[in-house]
This record gives structure tokens, sequence and C-alpha cells, in this order.
């Protein structure tokens, strides 16, 4: 009892002695209430609805936010106040809605709403999308000749599918593929069920530790001289403790599509790349320190995607890569040391070789204007698997400046680079001189024209014997000028370039090419055509080749898009000043499709057309010529399935 | 007479010796003789006696003349012989008779005749019956030689055959190449053209034609190139044999092996055949080069490497190929394509998409050794999509994507295959291949929104703005996002239903800074909440509003102090820009540019005691906000109560502000004067003609009607729009200042200055209170920003009366705060007026309530004539305080 007396008199106490304060707020309790959902709970929905109401007080201006977006413009009002629908779905999680009136005596009034959402019972966010797409193809005409099929289906089946509860997150997405015809398949394809692609992706989140598994077709990025946008079947485990974070990741070192190479984890390391890397991030990320190793072996290319001539190889490398940021954008400041063993054919005699790779670089902008400057050095024996593009031999720097401005924009950028960076005698030393600049004019209404300038020059220095000086000058222009107004593009593109060879073989060429680009784009209708001209000058020889190419693609629908039609069609000539070619082609696509209904036993989109190719070559020299129209009948329908 | 008798008988006797027959024979042996041939003459003379002496001289009728042939000489039976070569075949008759000096008896002798036939020359072939040899393939010529006859001559071949390849031509010349060997036989006629009588005759010939004896001779192209160290590489290289038979050859070529410094350093063990045909034969190989032939080569010392191959038909024909290889680095290897790879934009050769999908676009990685000019062509299904010509400079790794018209195509579902196809340089590996599925599923195509206001790259006040972009058909909802130059996530953004949006003054302060890049984008929604449409992505900066012009500096001066002004001009090296009186203050304005910083300089000069003052060239604001939707009127007064009375007619209200419409239907009649008082071409603006409608449009029956219609109007143009989308002006002090003068000057009751600024200008003020002296009333906005902590200047000049607005709900505009510093207040929103060419609109602000307020103190004077000290207290309530002032009951309550 005197417990409950102390009680009351605090409260009355603290009303005397805050007065206004507790008034003040009392009047905003009231003025603002959300009606649902109730303020801090935990509902199941995707866009929930949102009620809130204003009472006791008159305003002049309202404003309601949603996670920080102002949805005043889409509030409802009702005779209870006002609601809210979410156009987006929501994630799942905490949201806040926050109201700030101002009264018409100049008072704002803020208050704040929190809730939760989560997409089902079980799992605050639970989705799966899923169109299944199908296809059948019979022939109407055809050549006897013609490699085409008689019939053909094929279906595809796209799934993407997330559960996530709390620090949990799994999701799967696939492409899952059927194909059946009367004729061989071009590999990497083939007939049946195939798996075109997967991704795997388990995620445990609870802002300060992190672990995402992976498994299918990932990516790895790691730094540019160690493994960079390496896009492979495989797996990939991330953890982050606190500010360090460790990567593995095992993949199939070719490209793989299909079934053909499992989960992309198992096998030897001869076909396989595996590292880890693991990075220290200091001083709220401002400081980056991280630690690579990558081994592996690979195989020969097998064309899909990638052709190379080099045989069966193995290597790995180890990595340091720091990184700071302590002038944010102003300066960034890149360094990166790695060293690598490889074998480039690891059946002849030869012994895997190390070397060394290292760059540098600063960067960073400031206002309008930006610099960039890059030192690196990669020996000649230095070489990474699953990095087979990166340039090696070469030592050298880099320049770059770009200012941008309201109306222009230019940027400038100057490298010298050599190669045989050891000094081999048995080979000379080559330089190559770069200078380019690039200009771009966007003054005038709906013009925007852009210039840009390169000039190459290789030069080689300390010639062994039998080997002849190089001098080779490259000088390429080019200009672009882009008009758009409404739903009409112009474009026109010019470029002009001459290789100058300085030596006694005198193998100089030059190559001109204009390309206009017309696209005029409506709702229901879309054209565009691209009108090339090229013509190349071989100097040593006087032979000058013109190259006519026009692409036209139409696509466009009738009647509420009952009838859709599209057309693909390219026209070429060509034609040398000697005589030995003169050739014209013309290829065409075309699809004319009538919709049955938008949906039929739910099924959505069936439709019936016609689809046809149309092939005409002739050769002006030996007046050959030669003509092919195929035409089929074609049904597709596609079948979506969510939950 | 003797002497002629004499000479008579002579003549007479010598007729009738030379008469006798039997004096001199002739005998002709041959008789007939060939061309060529000698003919021999006999001549016998017999005389009667002994004494003679007698020349005997004979023609043979060929036109070679007479001649002697011989003298007969105290002989009575004389024989002479003589001959002849006649070379014409022909019938000739031989003359024979004495010379003219014959001394005899008879004397003088016969002439004697006898006729010779000479026949032609006998024709024969005397070419050998076995003619000079012929090899098949290389040119044969041999004439056939004849021997007599009379030319021309002309050959026939009467039986067999030449051997294939040669002719016989009429002059009998066999020519041509022969192309089958053997032994021919055949008979040639030949004719000649004798005019006696054509002769002719036959030969059998036989003509060998021979085999050339084997020889072949093989070119290696290339002869030589350069490959780069480090990487395996390939090469094509051909054969190309030549040889000097027709019969198939069959060589064969087991393995080609790499040498360096004389040691093999590897082979490659691809047999080659070649056949050649016809003399010629073709083969070529792509010559694998393993990194270890290389590396080898480099162990031993030297950066040449021979690749040979022997061709041989295992009997006696023996070819050695070779090729020089020389290793060396990449840059200075032949350009050739080393590695291609293509990918989509998830980084793989493999995606799938939805049909009719723009801008698919797929990547070719190049790497590459040497430089040269790539040419190749995208490909799908076949068919180009685009080609490329591209010089390349080693240095960097090359990507070349696919076009951006038209992106790789969409509309036929299923897999489609892409390539890149290079022509230039010539691959030796296979092209990889990228692989596309196109699902049935259609791809919704986004709309393209347009966006209006402000422009890409605008500069713009840092004062509440409001977004504009195209409405779309179909499109319910619009999402605008607001982004950090360098950021993914949205900084700020709104969902709205309008194609417009006004960002709160509220977020504006919490939430975007002064100089720093955004960029803003627009979504589209439909009723089901899907996107359907976007907008491109413009950049925009907030500037710092500078509140006077840069560089610009006002010098007042009394008249007379010109040369003081030149004298601190000359000091401060300041530019004059322009200079005028101010008839009304009587001084003078100089308006001059610096370099310098304007402050320091006015710091200083305004030391100088000759000086008036000095200032920066102000710059104020128009206090207005763009159009709105058409809403409903606020209807404050009863504006047709007053105007059955009172119009205005009589008093001059000077309106200073942007270019008024003075052709404009409401305003023509009411603009009484037009100047520009602004460095810019005149025109009507939609800030200044807004102001004018609102104080006096025209009761015309069309449009609107002005509070006082029938004042009279000076439209003095001192602020000019800054955009053609919004109706914002700003104005400078100078043209400010221009404009008061003359209103002052033209007697103006009123001066309406819908426009402000933070600053205090003095220049300004000088004139607002010598017009204030001669009873001229001002009016000005208080300003537009809910944040503004006092009224701005003008409004703030005590002489002028401070306009604050309410708004059509009936809410203090811009702020209560605000409203309490003003004088009164007026409708300031959702105000219809004029807008150039004779339009009209709805507009926001307190300009138009300070506009209002000017046409009913136009009213008011018409009515009571002088009113400046007969304002009344505004109570908060704009009716009572006009009813107050007319004395009339007008208020719509």
């Amino acid at each position: 009892m005197r417990d409950r007396i102390l009680l009351v008199f605090l409260i009355f106490l603290f009303y005397e002695v805050f007065p206004l304060y507790a008034q003040s707020e009392q009047i905003e309790e009231k003025t603002i209430q959300l009606i649902t959902p109730e303020e801090g709970s935990k509902i199941v929905a995707k866009k929930p609805l949102i009620k809130f109401k204003v009472t006791g007080v008159t305003f002049k201006s309202l404003i309601v936010t949603l996670d920080g977006v102002d949805v005043t413009g889409i509030l409802k009002i009702t005779h209870e106040g006002f609601e809210l629908k979410p156009i987006e779905v929501l994630p799942p999680g905490k949201h806040a809605i926050e109201v700030i009136l101002t009264t018409k005596n100049g008072k704002q009034i803020q208050r704040k709403f929190n809730f939760s959402t989560r997409h089902s019972e079980i799992f605050e966010e639970a989705y799966s999308k899923n169109e299944l797409s199908t296809v059948y193809e019979t022939v109407i005409k055809k050549p006897s000749d013609a490699n085409v099929s008689h019939s053909k289906i094929y279906s595809n089946l796209q799934s993407n599918t997330t559960l996530k509860e709390k620090v949990w997150k799994l999701s799967f997405t696939t492409n899952l593929r059927f194909l059946d015809q009367s004729l061989a398949v071009y590999p990497p394809e083939k007939k049946g069920i195939n798996l075109a692609n997967y991704l795997l992706t388990g995620e445990y989140n609870n802002n300060k530790n992190q672990v995402i598994l992976e498994l299918g077709d990932i990516q790895i990025n790691e730094t540019q001289n160690t493994v960079q946008a390496l896009s492979r079947r495989g797996g990939k485990a991330f953890f982050k403790f606190n500010n360090l974070s460790l990567n593995t990741f095992v993949v199939k070192s070719e490209q793989v599509f299909g079934f053909q190479g499992g989960l992309g984890i198992e096998g030897t390391i001869d076909d396989h790349i595996m590292g880890f890397s693991t990075a220290l991030n200091l001083f709220s990320d401002k400081i980056t320190l991280k630690g690579i190793y990558v081994k592996g072996g690979e195989e020969e290319a097998n064309y899909f995607g990638t052709s190379s001539v080099n045989g069966r190889k193995k290597g790995e490398v180890f990595g340091v890569f720091l990184k700071t940021e302590l002038f944010e954008e102003k300066l960034t400041a890149e360094g990166e040391i790695d060293f690598s063993t490889f074998d480039s054919d690891t059946s002849d005699e030869f012994a895997s070789e190390t070397d060394k790779a290292y760059k540098f670089r600063i960067r960073g902008y400031t206002g309008n204007y930006s610099y960039e400057t890059v030192y690196e050095y990669t020996g000649p024996e230095y070489d990474v698997i699953g990095n087979q593009g990166l340039p090696k031999d070469k030592e050298g720097f880099i320049l770059r400046t770009g200012a941008n401005f309201r109306f222009h924009s230019i940027n400038l950028s100057l490298s010298r680079y050599h190669d045989n960076v050891k000094g081999n005698k048995l080979y000379p030393r080559i330089y190559t001189y770069q200078g380019i600049i690039d200009y771009t004019f966007n003054k005038i209404k709906n013009l925007t024209i852009g210039m840009n300038y390169q000039k190459s020059i290789i030069d080689s220095t300390n010639e062994p014997q039998n080997t002849s000086p190089m001098r080779t000058d490259t000088d390429m222009v080019s200009g672009t000028i882009n008009y758009q107004k409404e739903k009409l593009n112009l474009g026109l593109q010019i470029s002009h370039s001459i290789q100058n060879d300085k030596t006694a073989t005198n193998n100089d060429t030059s190559t001109t090419t204009y390309t206009f680009t017309p696209t005029y784009t409506i709702e229901h209708l879309s054209i565009s055509p691209n009108i090339s001209f090229n013509r190349t000058v071989y100097k040593s020889t006087g032979v000058r080749s013109d190259n006519f190419t026009l692409s036209f693609d139409l696509r466009g629908d009738l009647f509420n898009k009952k009838i859709s039609y599209e057309l693909g069609s390219t026209f070429n000539k060509m034609k040398s000043s000697d005589n030995t070619i003169d050739q014209n082609t013309l290829d065409t696509n075309f699809r004319i499709a009538y919709l049955i209904k938008k949906n039929m036993w739910g099924l959505m989109k069936p439709s019936i057309g016609i689809k046809g190719t149309y092939k005409r070559t002739e050769d002006e020299l030996t007046n050959d010529k030669d003509d092919e129209l195929i035409l089929l009948l074609v049904l597709t329908t596609s079948m979506p399935f969510s939950f | 007479m003797k002497r002629n008798i004499k000479l008579l008988i002579a003549i007479l006797t010598l007729l009738f010796v030379t008469g006798i027959s039997d004096a001199i024979t002739v005998t002709v042996s041959p008789n007939p003789v060939r061309v060529n041939e000698v003919v021999k003459v006999d001549i016998r003379v017999t005389f009667p006696t002994r004494d003679t002496f007698c020349p005997i001289k004979v023609n043979f009728g060929d036109g070679s003349g007479w001649t002697d042939a011989g003298i007969c000489s105290y002989t009575n039976i004389c024989n002479l012989t003589t001959s002849h070569v006649y070379t014409t075949p022909g019938v000739y008759k031989i003359q024979v008779m004495p010379r003219n000096d014959c001394k005899g008896d008879p004397y003088p002798p016969n002439f004697v005749s006898v006729s010779l036939k000479v026949l032609c020359k006998h024709l024969d072939i005397t070419s050998p019956a076995t003619l000079m040899e012929a090899t098949v393939g290389q040119h044969y010529t041999y004439q056939l030689q004849t021997i007599g006859g009379h030319g021309p001559i002309k050959y026939y071949l009467v039986s067999g055959l030449l051997p294939p390849g040669l002719v016989l031509t009429s002059s009998g010349l066999i020519t041509g190449i022969p192309k089958t060997e053997g032994t021919y036989s055949f008979i040639i006629r030949a004719k000649d053209n004798c005019p006696l009588g054509a002769q002719s005759v036959e030969k059998s010939f036989s003509l060998n034609v021979k085999s050339l004896p084997i020889s072949i001779t093989l070119r290696v192209s290339p002869s030589s190139f350069r490959i780069p160290r480090g990487l395996a590489s390939t090469q094509n290289v051909s054969y190309i044999f030549s040889a000097t038979t027709t019969q198939q050859i069959k060589l064969y070529s087991e393995k080609g092996v790499f040498i360096a410094n004389d040691r093999i350093i590897g082979d490659n063990n691809k047999p080659l055949i070649v056949n050649i045909s016809k003399g010629v034969g073709n083969v070529s190989e792509v010559i694998f080069i393993p990194v270890a032939v290389v590396k080898r080569a480099e162990k031993f010392g030297t950066s040449r490497i021979i690749y040979k191959r022997n061709f041989t038909d295992n009997k006696n024909i023996s070819l050695i190929a070779q090729v020089e290889i020389i290793v060396t680095t990449e840059a200075g290897a032949e350009f050739r394509i080393t590695r291609l790879q293509l990918y989509f934009e998830n980084k793989r050769p493999e995606i799938t998409v939805k049909r009719n999908q723009p801008k698919l676009k797929a990547y070719a990685d190049i790497r590459f050794t040497g430089s040269g000019l790539l040419q190749g062509y995208w490909e799908v299904d076949g068919r180009i999509l685009s080609t490329i010509n591209r010089h390349l400079v080693y240095g960097r790794t090359v990507t070349i994507e696919t076009p951006r018209v038209p992106s790789l195509p969409t509309f036929e579902t299923g897999t489609h295959i892409l390539r890149f196809v290079i022509t230039n340089p010539s691959q030796d590996v296979i092209l990889p291949v990228a692989i596309y599925f196109v699902t049935t599923d259609e791809f919704k195509r986004m709309l393209s929104i347009r966006l209006l206001y402000p422009n890409d790259r605008a500069e713009i006040e840092y004062s509440p703005l409001t977004f504009k972009w195209e409405g779309l058909s179909g499109i319910t909802t619009y999402l605008i996002e607001f982004i950090t130059q360098g950021e993914k996530k949205p900084l700020f953004s709104a969902y709205i239903r309008k194609p417009e949006y006004r960002v709160p003054s509220f977020f504006l302060k919490n939430i975007f800074a002064l100089k720093k890049i955004y960029s803003w984008k627009v979504k589209g929604f439909d009723t089901e909440n899907n996107i359907l449409a976007e907008s491109p992505i413009y950049r925009f900066t907030f500037k710092q509003s500078s509140v006077y012009v840069p560089g610009q500096i006002i010098i007042v001066t009394k008249k007379h102090n010109i040369k003081k002004v030149e004298e601190i001009a000359r000091k401060y090296h300041l530019i004059l820009i322009e200079s005028f009186d101010l008839k009304t203050l009587n001084l003078r304005v100089n308006l001059f540019f610096t370099k310098e910083d304007i402050f320091k300089v006015i710091n200083e000069i305004q030391k100088n005691k000759d000086i008036f003052f000095v200032q920066p060239n102000y710059i104020f604001k128009t206090m207005i906000e763009p159009m709105s939707d058409m809403q409903k009127i606020v209807k404050v007064l009863k504006l047709e109560k007053i105007h059955k009375r009172y119009r205005g007619k009589g008093v001059t209200v000077a309106i200073i502000d942007t270019g008024i419409d003075n052709k404009h239907e409401e305003l023509k009649e009411r603009v009484q004067l037009t100047k520009n008082l602004i460095n810019s071409p005149f025109k009507g603006e939609v800030h200044g003609t807004a102001v004018a409608g609102v104080i006096g449009a025209s009761v015309n029956k069309i449009g609107i009607e002005g509070i006082a219609p029938e004042v009279k109007i000076l439209a003095l143009r001192a602020c000019k729009q800054v955009s053609p989308m919004e109706p914002e002006g700003e104005c400078y002090t100078i043209s400010v200042a221009k404009a008061i003068d003359i209103s002052i000057q033209r007697n103006a009751k009123v001066v309406n200055m819908s426009f402000g600024s933070p600053v205090f200008d003095k220049l300004i003020t000088k004139l607002i209170d010598e017009g204030a002296k001669k009873g001229i009333l001002f009016t000005s906005p208080v300003g537009n920003m809910p944040w503004q902590k006092k009224p701005f200047f003008p409004a703030i000049h005590p002489d002028v009366i401070a306009v604050a607005g309410v708004d059509d709900m009936g809410n203090f505009y811009p702020s209560a705060y605000i409203v309490s510093k003003a004088d009164v207040y007026a409708p300031a929103t959702n105000i219809f007026t004029t807008i150039p060419g004779d339009k009209y609109n709805f507009l926001s602000g307190t300009s138009m309530a300070s506009a209002t307020i000017a046409g009913i103190l136009a009213v008011a004077i018409e009515k009571n004539g002088d009113i400046q000290n007969k304002l009344p207290n505004f109570k908060g309530d704009i009716c009572t305080w006009v009813e107050e002032l007319l004395n009339i009951s007008i208020c719509n309550r």
C-alpha cells in the first residue's frame, strides 16, 4: 500500500516538475495513432496494410515515410484516417513508419512506429517462383538437304526459391532444360534433361558473423593478379568473424554445361581450381589486408565459352593484397604482390617455373576530377590457373585523369610498357606507348557528341641477330553522335584507324567504318536497323576490301497483343578490289504468332505461330546463287507456379 | 639531086639484104628452159665473103636489152655462142642481128628471132621427213622448207594428224604447245603459184613429241614466322608443289621435326600426303609448336627454330621443306589470337533470358600476340549480326561486345548459338561457342519515362523543388529515386501518383546538401504494381544561391563627381559596365566589373568621402512556385461587388518583374509602358505576366478579372526568367533601381516588387525611401521558405507592405512564424492567372499574394485617393482588412 502511495506521489511529482514535456508527449500520443499493424507487432504479410489516424489537431502538411521512403503521395484517405498499401513487397524484418505533420500554427509533430513482418508462419521469408516454358516445332517446308529437325520439343523450368528464418537463409535457383529432336544435337547441349545452371546458397548472418555457402555455378573474385571473375561450377564457403573473413572455394577448371562436371567439387586437382583467401579489415574497413592462395590444374579448353592453344597445365599462386581508403574517395591506394609456380605443359620434361608479379595503384576523385596511376610488373613465367587472360612479361605504368563537367567530360590516359622484363638476350625488348583522349559534349539538348583518339607506338630495341627491328604506329580516331528525342534515337559512329608498319615488310593497313543506327520504339512497335559500311585497305598489296552490312530488327504486336510479329534480318555484301571476293548474303529470321488465350487450363499465353528462316547467297564472281527457305509451325506456352 | 637518089638506092638495098633469112641462124637450147637455168644460144652467121667485120648482138626478150653476142671478122661463116639465165617464167623471143657497125658483104646481115619458153623452177619440199622433236608443254615452232616453185608457196595437211596443240599455217609453220607426247605421221602438200601452171608436191613427215623430264619445285608459305615465348603456338603452313609433268605424283611426309642449332628438339608426328596432279599439288598443315619446343630452343641458346619435312615418293623423288620459326616476345610475335573467351553479363557462356528481353549483350575477351587488324563478326545461329574491323595493339586483353543496335535477338524461343567468328588473323583454333536460351515467358518491355525538369546535369537553387516527368497511360504509381554519386542504393525515394514530386522542405534540409552531385530516376508501376516503365538517370547539383552578381560593384556618387569615379576606377582597375542617373535621387549609378574580391574593393572604396555609397549588385528572386494542376479557385473576395464601382481606374501601378506579355488579351489595354531594363532580349515571361494578371487583368468576358481591372500598368522588366520550364525570375540591384526610378518619375501610386533576397540593399532602400516620401505604396512578398528567420528584402523595409500568404485550406504560407512578421497576408496558392501567349494557369507563392495586395491598394487609391497613412492594422483576416480599407462589405464568408 505504501508503495502504491509512493508511486502516485512520484507520478504527481513528475507531472508537476515536467508539465510541458509530459503534456506535449500526451498530445502527440493522441494526435497520431497507428491503427494497424499494432506498434511493435510481428505480422505475416508481404504487403501489409498500414492504417493510422490523426486526431485532435488541424494540420497543414503531412509527410509519411515507410522505411525512409516518402509514401505520402500514395496514402489513401478513409473514414478511419489514412491507409497505405505498399507498392512493392516488404522484405521480412523490422520496418518503421514515420508520420511528420505540421500544425496550422507551424508546430511540427513527428511520430515513428515500428513493426515487423514475415512472409509465412514457418519462415519469415519464403517464396518459390517457377516457370515452365515449352515449345513444340514442326517443319512445314524445308529443302531436302536442310539440316533441320522435322520436329523438336524443348522445355525450360526456371526456378527461384528462397527460405529465410532469422539469421538463416537458403536460396536455390536453377534452369532445368529438356530437349528432343529428330536430328543430333550440337554440344554442349544434349538430348533429354539437362541442367543448364544452378546455384544453391545457404547463409547465416547475425550482423557480426556471417557464413555463406554456395554450390553450383559460382563466381570467384579475389584480386586482379590471382583469380578474378572466375565463373565456374563448384562450391564456395565464406566465413566472416567480426573484421576477419575467410573465403574458400573449389571449382571445376573447365566451363561445363548440363550434368557434366557434376557438382563441380568432386575430382582431382588436375582438373579443378581450389583456393582460399583471408582478409582483415581495419579502421572501419579503411584498411584491408588480404592473403590469397590458389592451386589447380586445367585441361585443354573444350570450346564451350573458351578457346585457346595451350595444353594441359597446373600451377599455384600466393598473393598479398593491401588496400587503404584513409581519405575516402579522394585517395585509394592498393598494392598487390603475388608469387606463382606454373607448369604450362605438364606433358613435357620441363618442371614448373616460379615468378612474381606486383602492382601498385593510386586512384581517387574529388569534385569533378578523377585520377589514377598504376605501376605494374609481371614476370615472364608468371601465370595463374583460372586467370589465363593475364598478360605477362611486362613492366610499365599508366596515368589516367578525367574531368567531368556539366556539359563536357574529358578523360586522358598515357601508358608506357615494355616486355622482356628480365632482359633475355635471345629476344628484343619491345616498348608499347599509348595515349588516349576521350571527350564527350552534351550541351545541346537531346544530342550527345563523343570523340576518341588513340595513338599507339610499338618500338623494339636490343634485337638479336635473327630478329628484325619493329616499329608500328597505330592511330585510331572515332566519333559518335547520338540524338534522342522521345521515341526516336539516331546514332552515328565513324571510326578510322591506320596501322603504319615502319619495317621493311611495310604491311600497312587502314580501316574506316561508318555505322548508322536509327531506332524507333513505341509501345507496340520497335524498329532497330543498323547500317554499317567498312572499307579496309591493305597498302602493301593495294587491295581494297569493302563490307556493307544492313541488320534489321523489327518487333511489334497488333490487336491488343493478340498477334505478335518479329523479324531479324542481315544483308551483307563483301567485295574486294582485286576481284577475289564479290559476295552477297541475306539471312532472315521471322516469326508471327497468334495468342490463343491469356490463360488456358493453367497455361499462360499459349500461342500458335509460324517461324522461318530465309537465306540467300550470291557469288557475283562465279554467278553461283543459292537460297533456302525453312518454315516451321510453332506452339508455345508457359506455366508459372509460385508458392 | 644525084646525092638524094644514091641515098634512096642504099636504103632500098639494105631492106633487100636484111630480108635474106638464111644469113643468120639461131639455135636455143634447152628449149623450154626453167627459171634460173642457163640457156645456150648458138648463132651461125653466113657471109658471102670473108671480108667482113661484123659484131652480132642479141636480145633475150626479158628486158635485159641488147647485148653483144660476138664479132664475126674476116670469115664467111661465123659461129657465136652466148648464154642467158631467166629469172621469171614466160615465153620470150630471142632476137639476133648484126650491130650497126657491121661491115661486110652481104651487109647488113639478117635479123633473126627465135621463141623460147622459160618454165618455173621445180618445186620440192626440202624439210626432212622426220621433223624436229617437240616437248609436251613447251612451245614448238618449225617452218617447213621448200625449194623451187614460184611463190608464194602454200602448205596443206593432206593426211594424218598433227600432234594435239600444234597447228600448220598456210605459210608452212608448224607451231603451238604440244599437249600429248607421241610420234605423229602426216603428209603435207606444198603448192606454188607458177603463172605457167601451179606446181604441187607432197611429202610424208613424222614428228615426235616427247614428255618433259620430271622436275618438282616446292614452295612453303609462310617461309618464316614469329611465335611468342612461353606459349604454345599454332601456325598454318602451306606446301605448294609445281611439277614439270602432267602425270599423277603422290608424295608422302611422315612427320615434321623442329631443329635448333642443328639438333632435333621436337617433332610433329602428323603425316602429310600430297597428290600432284597436272603439275600442281598443295597441302597444308597447322603446325602445333608446344611450349617445350620453345623452351628447348632457349636451352640451346637460340631463338631460331627450323621446322623441316621431307616429302618423298619412296623412289627417286625427295623434297625438303623448311620453315623458319623465330621465337620472340609476345609483342613481337605474329598477330595471333591466343585465347578467346565468350560470356554474357553473368560472366558465363550460358544465360537464360525472357522472350523479347532487350539489350542482351555478350562479350568476347580476346588475348593476342603481336599487333594487327582484327576482322570478324558476331554470329547468332549462323546469321551475321554485326561486323568488327579494329586495329589491335599489343599490350592488353581486348573486350569486344555485341552491338547495342540491334542487340542479340531474343524473339525466337529456344537455344541460340553465339559465336565471334574471326576472319583475320586466320584462326587455327576452333572458335568457342556461347549459348543463350530464350524462354516463352515474355519480357515486360519497359516503357521509357521522359524526365522533364530539372534537365540533366542541372545546377539548381537549394530551395523546395518540383521534379517533373512525362506521365504515361497505364502507369498508376511512380517511384522517384535520388542517388548520391558513386552509390547504388537510393539516398531517398518517394512513391507518388502524379508525374511530379515536390521535395518537402523537411527532406530537403535533412537529406540533400549543397554542391553534392545527385542522380534521380523514375520508375512506373501499373495497377498490379508491376514495374512497367523507367526513366534514364539525370544528374543535378544544388548550387549555393549567390546573393550578388560575382565581380560587379555599384558605385553611387553625386552627379558632378564623375572624375572622382574615374580616378577610383583607375586605382582599383575597375571596368565600367554601365552608368546612369537616378533622377529621383539625383545620383549617378556606376556599375563596374572587377577581378578582385568585391568586398575588399568595396571596403577600400567606401573610405572615400566623395563616394555616396558602394555596394554589390545584389540578386533578387521572384517568389513563385511552379504551376499546379487545375484546382478549385479560392475566392476570398467578392470581386464583382468591388468592380461595380471601383476598378483602379486612373491609378498607375508599376510592376517590377520579369517580362509582362503586353499582347495578352487580358493585359494589352492595361499596359501603358513597357521597359526592358535588363540585358537580355525582351519577351513575355510567366512570373511578370501572372503578377500583372492578378493586379489588372481586364474585364472582357474572357479569362479572368484582375483585382484592379482598369489600372494603368507600368511593365518594368527588371528580372529575367532563368529557365523555360520554371517561372522563377532573377533580378539585380541595377535593374531594380532603374525600375523604381522610372516608377517614381512616372508617378506610379503603387509599386509591386514580387521578389526578394535575404540581403539588405542600400541603393534600393534609398529609392524606396524617396518613393515613400512621395506617397508611393510599395508591396513585396515576405518569401516562400518555411525556414526563413525573417522576411526578405525589400519586404523587410519599413515603407514596404510585407505580404505573406495563406493557402487554400487557410493555412499560413510559408510558415506561421514568417506570417507573424508580415504586414498582411493574402491568398498565395493556386491563383488562377494569366501566363504568356493568351493562356492561363494556377500559380502559387507570396508573389501572388503581394500582387493581390497591390491590386487592392490600387482600388483603394481610386476610391480614397492618398491612403498612405490610412492603412488599417492587419488583424489576421484579409477580408476584414480589405473591408476596412475600402469600407465596403465584400468578404465571401
